[in-house]
């Protein structure tokens, strides 16, 4: 397991992460979310060793983490980067080696990851002959090859098409049930949702939400409505209920959990055919609003 | 993951990528070719006298020989003297090209152009039998006649011990100290430009996420310097078979000089590239685009520039200069003044042992120092600050 704990760091006078703690269970999938700029590379950085914290604790398996540990850490860098001329099976191969395995076995993963990957053919390519897609490929082998415990994965999915979401979801879910801890941040709330046991989300620096998506859903006190109208979205206009969204179909609204549904439904009927009227725990992404106050 | 084996993975990862460079490959062969040929070149030419072909109308009078001869050997020319039944055969073989010029009587007949060396041979040649004639006219005895033509030469006296090899050893200086600027030059911008590399494309970070920065520096600054080292021992062995092929009767120690030259080099390559090219990590770690690379690439020149101009001018031509002798053991000038001085003219060992001593201490200071520049700068995005690296300001 990785627990951070009370993690701090300033670079001069901006604030990057403030007093921030939150953990990454063995076998489990962590989304790490917050807006831009919340602290989320910066964590990640301290994690990998490539950011020094002014403050707090970074433990792995109960030790604080030293640099033997981080070579059984997999990290791709939301900047991705590799050697543009080295060749594809080369390159995996010294990232495997320098992660301590022997030129042979990391010569073994490599072909196993370019096998998984589908790019056995590209093995022996530049990497910049390679297509943008084939390079992302590259740069998540580079994470596994040597068969970490911990993936780093700062934001995955940006840059992939559908396919490539699906199979980099698929990955994940596969890496997790392996026993391998992931924390992975992401914009596209309703990926990690369909993904993430747990998240973890962050706003200027302070951890303001974590823990199991199923339990921040049911614990709040808040539901999620949605009502249409004659087929149209509808606006009951009741006190305590936020507009979260309008689309042509309905209208999306928080409410408190003791709202009642039935004067609701009421006063809707009053306007027309009510066509459609849903509730139930709020979405992922409603938790996030909420969580960062915008 | 020991500190060695990532030094040895990322060196060899930075060797290989270089060597198998085309552009690398193909100049360094390209190199070699040019020096053999250019060495073999000078020594088919060395001990060759170019033979002058003579032509005489008539039967040439029995001393034109052996004042040709005499006068051969004082302009180091070989000769060969063709007899023609007359001034028309003469001037036709002069046409065709057989002889370079032909003695008719006292009158030197040409072609057209006149050889200067050619036309002092036959010319001093023509003078000596005028000079014999008049001689014999005066009626001199053979005593009288050589006390007046050959004078006894004054007595001379040197100060100093001449050194034949003076002017061979300086050229010999002169050349290694410009090889060994180019080298350290060349490959620590090789430093600089793979940091930058690293730096740019942002794989520092997939890098540094599992070795130290201590050890990717370590790592690029042995494996670019063993390229360069490899690079100058190719050609130096090179250099080397040319020097012991090249058979110089009056310099009998080239071969000698040629490898105290090329040892100093290969030598001070190490002790000079290792104090340069962790400053040109440095000085990589603080760009991470190409067009700044001006901007930082003149810290290391502070020291390399006022190096390579005491050496390749006052401490080859006047070793002796007393801010050649102190230049030579101070930190960043000795890697490149005291190979010169030490090739050029006669320095005490203790002198060079000091120099090596300096070198390596203020190396380790540098290493110090830079590293830490190093460590801040690399993972910083975009230009960094020197103060801001050393105090590691972004990480």
């Amino acid at each position: 397991m990785l627990t951070i704990r009370s993690l701090s760091k300033r670079y001069g006078e901006v604030v990057a992460l403030d007093d921030a703690s939150f953990e990454v269970r063995l076998g489990r999938i962590v989304g790490f979310l917050g807006p831009n700029g919340a602290g989320k590379t910066t964590a990640m950085r301290c994690i990998l060793g490539l950011a020094n914290p002014d403050a707090g604790e970074i433990s792995w398996k109960g030790y604080p983490v030293e640099h033997h540990h981080r070579l059984r850490f997999g990290y791709m860098p939301e900047e991705r980067g590799l050697y543009p001329k080295m060749r594809v099976r080369e390159q995996l191969t010294y990232f495997g080696v320098l992660s301590g395995m022997s030129r042979p076995e990391a010569e073994q993963a490599a072909d196993h990851w370019l096998g998984t990957l589908g790019l056995s053919d590209r093995a022996g390519a530049r990497l910049d002959e390679l297509s943008h897609g084939n390079q992302q490929r590259v740069q998540l082998a580079t994470a596994l090859v040597h068969d970490p415990e911990l993936l780093v994965l700062d934001e995955p999915f940006s840059g992939l098409d559908p396919l490539g979401i699906e199979a980099m979801s698929a990955l994940l879910v596969e890496q997790s049930q392996r026993g391998v801890a992931i924390l992975f941040s992401s914009h596209q709330l309703d990926l990690v949702e369909d993904i993430c046991e747990d998240v973890v989300i962050i706003d200027h620096g302070k951890v303001v939400l974590d823990g199991e998506v199923d339990r921040l859903r049911a614990e709040t006190d808040k539901i999620r409505l949605e009502v249409a109208v004659d087929g149209e979205a509808w606006t009951p206009g009741f006190d305590g209920l936020v507009e979260i969204g309008t689309n042509h179909r309905h209208a999306s609204f928080l409410a408190n959990r003791d709202v009642r549904i039935e004067e609701i439904l009421g006063k809707a009927a009053t306007e027309g055919n009510v066509t459609s009227l849903s509730y139930g725990p709020p979405h992922l992404s409603d938790l996030f609003r909420e969580a960062v106050g915008r | 993951m020991t500190a060695m084996r990532s030094i040895f993975e990322v060196a060899r990862r930075d060797f290989l990528q270089r060597a198998r460079n085309k552009v690398f490959l193909i100049s360094t062969v390209v190199i070699v070719l040019v020096l053999l040929g250019g060495g073999l070149l000078i020594a088919s030419g060395v001990g060759d006298q170019p033979t002058v072909d003579i032509g005489h109308v008539g039967t040439p009078p029995a001393v034109l020989p052996a004042v040709l001869d005499a006068v051969a050997d004082y302009f180091d020319l070989d000769y060969e003297l063709h007899e023609f039944e007359s001034r028309e055969a003469a001037e036709a073989a002069l046409v065709e090209g057989d002889i370079a010029v032909a003695i008719d009587g006292r009158t030197v007949v040409w072609e057209q152009e006149t050889s200067s060396l050619t036309n002092a041979l036959v010319t001093t040649a023509l003078q000596e039998l005028e000079r014999q004639d008049t001689i014999e006219a005066l009626g001199l005895s053979s005593d009288e006649a050589t006390q007046l033509l050959s004078p006894a030469p004054p007595a001379v006296e040197t100060l100093e011990e001449p050194d034949p090899e003076r002017a061979v050893r300086q050229g010999a200086a002169y050349a290694g100290t410009v090889i060994l600027f180019m080298w350290i030059l060349v490959f620590g911008q090789f430093v600089l430009l793979g940091v930058l590399e690293e730096k740019s494309n942002r794989v520092a970070e997939v890098v540094l996420s599992r070795v130290r920065p201590i050890e990717l520096l370590a790592g690029k600054v042995i494996g670019i310097g063993l390229l360069g080292l490899a690079q100058l021992l190719v050609f130096a062995t090179t250099a080397l078979v040319l020097v012991s092929m090249i058979d110089l009767a009056d310099l009998p120690n080239l071969s000698e000089v040629g490898l105290t030259v090329i040892l100093g080099v290969v030598g001070w390559f190490v002790l000079g590239y290792a104090f340069y090219a962790v400053l040109y990590a440095a000085a990589g770690s603080l760009v991470s685009r190409q067009e700044d690379v001006q901007g930082v690439g003149w810290i290391p020149m502070i020291g390399l520039l006022p190096a390579y101009f005491l050496a390749t001018i006052p401490a080859v031509q006047n070793p002796d200069l007393p801010i050649v002798k102190i230049g030579s053991m101070l930190p960043a000038l000795a890697p490149l003044i005291m190979p010169a001085r030490y090739a050029a003219g006669d320095t005490a060992l203790w002198e060079v042992g000091v120099a090596i001593l300096v070198t390596m201490a203020s190396t380790y200071l540098v290493i110090l120092f830079a590293a830490r520049v190093y460590r801040g700068g690399i993972l910083q995005t975009g230009r960094a600050k020197l103060r801001d690296a050393y105090r590691g300001a972004s990480v």
